[in-house]
């Protein structure tokens, strides 16, 4: 903006091949851990949900309970893939809105290894027991320390390269991403002092508990994946941005309600902070609002989801998710409604439907946007054709786990309120039957991330070695009778 | 929103507004917490053996499919009026005019009581003094006992016990009231109450009623609160609902999120024996019962039974008598004694003074 | 790397801007109305952010007036306490014939308060003649190390269960009976004789 042009002097703008090659290395690697993470995540949830359909399943194994598969499954998604795909794309898109290559790319690299060691400690941890006993922050205390050891390393790179071009108007991406930055250590330094280091006493980590496990969710992973959507699809339709102000509305919603929403009615907590967070949930629609409206604008007259543009199919889908299920959100403001689901599987459903149709979903879109302009020479992805199916398995998976997991905990939330024997038979077949229907999903999500890992597995072994189509590889691996090197 | 170094602080201040409200501000609120209970009692902190099977809950993730997060449901209130208030009008007003007219008769007659009683009272004070008009309080007090004999004995009796007035020997002879009252009529002067609503009610609806009595007519009343739609307690699973004073001494809070099993915050006081938690955390299928919770058969020592050996005592057993596990002995090892006895220590059966059971809330006393 | 397969759109648009679309007046008013109803309500329902509210209940006032009361509370304790006592006067207050006297409806209870908190203090020997017989067991100074409260809790409960319906006995009063017994130097345990010459019948 002309107002601070005096600060600065205008630094010409690097050209985009500039940028795409100082991200090179450490996205690319923050990429694939992120792919190898969602094979892990989407993996070990299965075994998980396995256990819900045959309750003998690896029993006698005390480290594979249902209760540590599913907190290293979340681990594995939350830090393992979100965290390094978010991060990789924080980066990128920071560069590229900033207009300047990516500042000590070494940082990035030092980071990425220490983060990625910090979520393979915090999944040793959890399968040794350490996990400090929140459903949603799964994180022993060395793990945590590890983790925002390494997100320091790669923020600093990221907040040096934000900080390298002072005058230019930010575009509204950079807030959210540069809010990302700042919140994650904040939110698990919380949890860290607050739950696991110098645990506050019981009845007060209930509430520290659900504030760092919804800003977790709705503010980290809020703005990473808005500020992949507000970018590309924008970036890919060629158009401008709608409204600056509508986005600064959304981006400060966002922020300011993210951590208060979505308290149970029946938590064992003072009536006033349930009030709070009733009153936050119902004000969170000016959120919903305020972004739903502006994409909305900005994209009018394309038809995101039927775009033959993948990108856009999946950011346009991540968008639609984000706002359904800021819609049940908003529906937590509703005692009743609340009241009626809180204890089945719905809520667990939401989390894992804005964890894949909106997060993962924008991230699969994002990657294969950017993946590929990574490479010198830019190629392309080896068998582009296959990655759309990713974009479908997700969706499916996505939509059934919308419908199996809080359609069905219909039946439930209401056996619960009444009327059922809460140790019958029945009650049990009520609560498992939205568990064993999102199986389907669980199904579908660990396909798109095989086919993921699949992806950029080709997309490096091509990189290096040329032709790298599938038939090719196949035929090279036959040939040298060496070992598949695609999973 | 385009200097950079506002963007840091704006985010800064927008999450710490949410910090303070839902991570400061109640743990500062639970910190000042006291473990008193008020009537000289306190809620304890676990056995080391319970802490110890907090852990083996929290590592074994049991919490992700446990909730111990019991919910309440709704009162109704029952006010009775025990004793009267100084007006009449202003008390009637309070109470409402339709309760008022249906009273009428009982409420009329405790206020020529009250009436009375002061009537007399000042006959007395005058009649020390010697200097009064005793011929008008005698007039009064006459006038006052005719009115007083006016209605049954039953009913004077009632009227009693609303107004809370006492009577020396003479005027209860005067009155013509029995002087040796019977354990019935005694009873009946003693729990004397004008309903003033029917326990439907909700707090909103009675808070006016409340205030005003107390505060403006200085009359007293039981306010009995009657249960409505509470599915946990009703279906056996909790005592009362979960308060944050539940988790006091909790190491770590594990309210739960999900019921895939019953939830579990009064299973120590649902009289289940060690041994059936034994049984069920062994094998919850075992003996055919329907169950999918897996079994965690590690928690347990296992051997062949020798032949004709006897079950040992100690050994986990169904409620048949017959061992968990067909020819084998089947003992728990520490880890599912600790565990255990954190379940065991798990109950909210206890009456809080901020969750009263709603059982037995019922006995309430009268309000002063 | 031209590959023919290629479906991927490599030429990009330039970095996206925002437009500069403002928020229509009228939905800032609405929201703002909206927020500040909100504000309203949460403001009518939070119970003054009180630690002890928690649901169903609404107002610090509803808890507080479903709270036992002080007298309920003294009576409680003294109740808990009476454990010590009903091994010989029974849960029924009703004594052993010829041994233990009754405490129900006792003269004894339900005269002189102080005379009650001086028995329970110091103990007393028999022969004592109670509702017209005579009993003959001992009582051991059990109160002897209680604090005034308790003893006080104690003395309250047993004036007031089983339809006695005596008042309320403060700590304040038993204070003064200890003072009363130390003034008259009396030490050990009492019989009927010296009790009444401490404590003398009005």
């Amino acid at each position: 903006m002309s107002e601070h042009a005096d600060n600065v002097a205008l630094a010409p703008a690097a050209k985009p091949e500039e940028i795409n090659a100082s991200c090179r290395l450490p996205v690319l690697f923050l990429f694939f851990s992120a792919a190898v993470w969602a094979v892990q995540a989407t993996g070990v949830g299965l075994l998980a949900s396995l256990k819900m359909h045959v309750p003998g399943f690896l029993a006698d194994c005390p480290f594979l309970t249902f209760g540590r598969l599913q907190a290293n499954a979340w681990v594995a998604f939350l830090y393992g893939f979100a965290g390094n795909a978010g991060l990789g794309l924080t980066l990128w898109m920071l560069s590229r809105l900033r207009g300047m290559p990516l500042a000590r790319p070494g940082f990035v690299i030092a980071g990425a290894v220490l983060w990625n060691t910090g979520v393979t400690a915090a999944m040793v941890g959890i399968t040794m027991g350490d996990q400090p006993g929140v459903a949603g922050y799964e994180l022993p205390a060395y793990a945590s320390r590890v983790l925002l050891i390494g997100h320091a390393f790669i923020a600093f790179s990221a907040i040096i390269t934000y900080f390298s071009r002072r005058h230019q108007q930010l575009y509204p991406s950079s807030w959210f991403l540069i809010a990302s930055l700042v919140v994650f250590p904040w939110i698990v330094g919380t949890a860290h002092w607050l739950l696991v280091e110098t645990p506050v006493r019981g009845a007060a980590q209930i509430p520290v508990a659900h504030w760092t496990v919804t800003s977790l969710q709705q503010i980290w992973l809020g703005t990473i994946g808005l500020a992949a959507i507000m970018y590309f699809i924008p970036k890919i339709t060629g158009r401008a941005l709608y409204s600056r102000q509508w986005a600064a509305f959304g981006f400060w919603m966002v922020l300011l309600l993210g951590g208060w929403v979505n308290l149970n009615s029946g938590s064992p907590l003072p009536v006033w902070s349930i009030k709070l967070s009733q009153y936050a949930s119902a004000l969170f629609i000016f959120a919903l609002i305020a972004v739903g409206w502006n994409l909305r604008q900005t994209a009018k007259g394309v038809p995101l989801l039927g775009s033959d543009d993948l990108t856009l199919k999946c950011m346009g889908f991540a968008l639609g998710a984000w706002l359904i299920a800021g819609l049940f959100t908003f529906g937590n403001a509703c005692p009743d409604w609340n009241g009626l689901l809180q204890f089945t599987y719905a809520s667990t459903a939401i989390r894992h439907f804005f964890a894949w149709g909106f997060f993962a979903m924008a991230m699969f879109g994002a990657v294969y946007y950017v993946a590929p302009r990574l490479f010198e020479g830019e190629v392309d992805w080896a068998c582009s054709g296959t990655y759309k199916y990713i974009y479908w398995l997700t969706a499916g998976g996505a939509v059934v786990m919308l419908l199996a997991g809080v359609g069905m905990a219909y039946g439930h939330g209401h056996a619960l309120q009444g009327g059922v024997d809460p140790f019958s038979v029945d009650m049990m077949k009520k609560a498992l039957l939205p568990m064993r229907a999102a199986f389907l999903a669980e199904l579908a999500f660990l396909g798109a991330s095989l086919i993921f890992l699949g992806s950029m597995a080709c997309l490096l072994f091509r990189n290096c070695c040329g032709d790298c189509s599938p038939m090719a590889l196949i035929r090279k691996c036959r040939a040298a009778k060496a070992e598949g090197g695609v999973e | 929103m385009n200097k950079s170094p506002w963007i840091f602080l704006g985010v800064l201040f927008a999450l710490s507004l949410s910090w303070w409200g839902m991570v400061f501000g109640p743990a500062a609120q639970v910190n000042a917490a006291k473990s008193d209970l008020g009537d000289g009692t306190a809620l304890h902190p676990r056995s080391g053996l319970a802490q110890q099977g907090e852990q083996i809950y929290r590592a074994n993730g049991c919490y992700y499919c446990h909730t111990r997060t019991a919910t309440g449901g709704t009162f109704g209130y029952e006010l009775q009026l025990t004793q009267l208030g100084e007006d009449q009008d202003l008390t009637a007003e309070i109470i409402g005019e339709e309760m008022f007219t249906v009273g009428n008769n009982i409420f009329n007659r405790a206020y020529e009581y009250k009436a009375l009683a002061k009537a007399l009272d000042a006959l007395k004070a005058e009649e020390e003094k010697e200097n009064g008009n005793v011929a008008k309080a005698t007039e009064q007090k006459n006038k006052a006992i005719t009115l007083a004999k006016g209605g049954n004995l039953e009913e004077n009796l009632v009227a009693l016990g609303v107004s809370g007035v006492s009577f020396d020997t003479n005027v209860v002879k005067a009155l013509e009231l029995p002087l040796e009252m019977t354990e019935v009529q005694q009873a009946k002067v003693a729990n004397a109450v004008l309903p003033v609503t029917h326990g439907t009610e909700s707090w909103d609806e009675i808070e006016d009623k409340v205030r005003g009595l107390k505060d403006r007519a200085g009359a007293q009343f039981k306010l009995l609160p009657k249960p409505k739609e509470w599915p946990d307690v009703e279906n056996g699973t909790a005592s009362r609902q979960s308060v944050s004073r539940d988790y006091l001494f909790d190491t770590h809070a594990m309210p739960g999120v999900m019921r895939m099993g019953p939830d579990l915050s009064n299973v120590g006081a649902r009289r289940v024996s060690a041994n059936e938690l034994y049984a069920k955390i062994y094998n919850a299928q075992a003996g055919g019962v329907s169950s999918h919770m897996p079994p965690f058969k590690y928690l347990f020592n296992v051997r062949p039974l020798k032949d004709g050996e006897a079950l040992p005592n100690g050994a986990v057993t169904l409620a048949d008598g017959a061992s968990v596990e067909e020819n084998h002995v089947v003992t728990p090892n520490s880890k599912a004694r600790a565990l255990v006895a954190y379940l065991q220590s798990l109950r909210n059966d206890r009456s809080l003074p901020e969750a009263p059971l709603p059982g037995s809330i019922q006995s309430s006393k009268a309000t002063e | 790397m031209a590959e023919n397969q290629s479906n991927l759109n490599l030429n990009e648009h330039d970095e996206p801007s925002a437009g500069d679309q403002q928020m229509p007046v009228s939905i800032m008013v609405v929201l703002t109305l909206l927020g500040y109803i909100g504000c309203y309500k949460v403001d009518e329902l939070n119970a003054n952010f009180a630690a002890n509210v928690h649901a169903p209940f609404g107002s610090p006032e509803e808890v507080a007036s479903l709270a036992p009361s002080e007298a309920e509370l003294v009576f409680g304790k003294g109740k808990q306490l009476y454990a010590n006592c009903q091994g010989c006067h029974q849960p029924h207050g009703g004594g052993t014939p010829k041994l233990v006297p009754p405490l129900a409806q006792s003269e004894w209870v339900l005269g002189d308060p102080q005379k009650a908190a001086a028995i329970v203090l110091n103990g007393l020997e028999g022969p004592i003649v109670v509702k017209g017989e005579e009993f003959s067991a001992a009582m051991t100074p059990v109160g002897a190390a209680w604090s005034d409260e308790d003893i006080a809790a104690v003395v309250t409960y047993i004036r007031q269960e089983w339809g006695n319906g005596g008042s309320r006995m403060m700590p304040e009063d038993v204070a003064a009976t200890r003072a009363k017994i130390q003034e008259a130097g009396h030490t050990g345990t009492w019989t009927v004789e010296t009790l009444n010459s401490v404590f003398p019948n009005e």
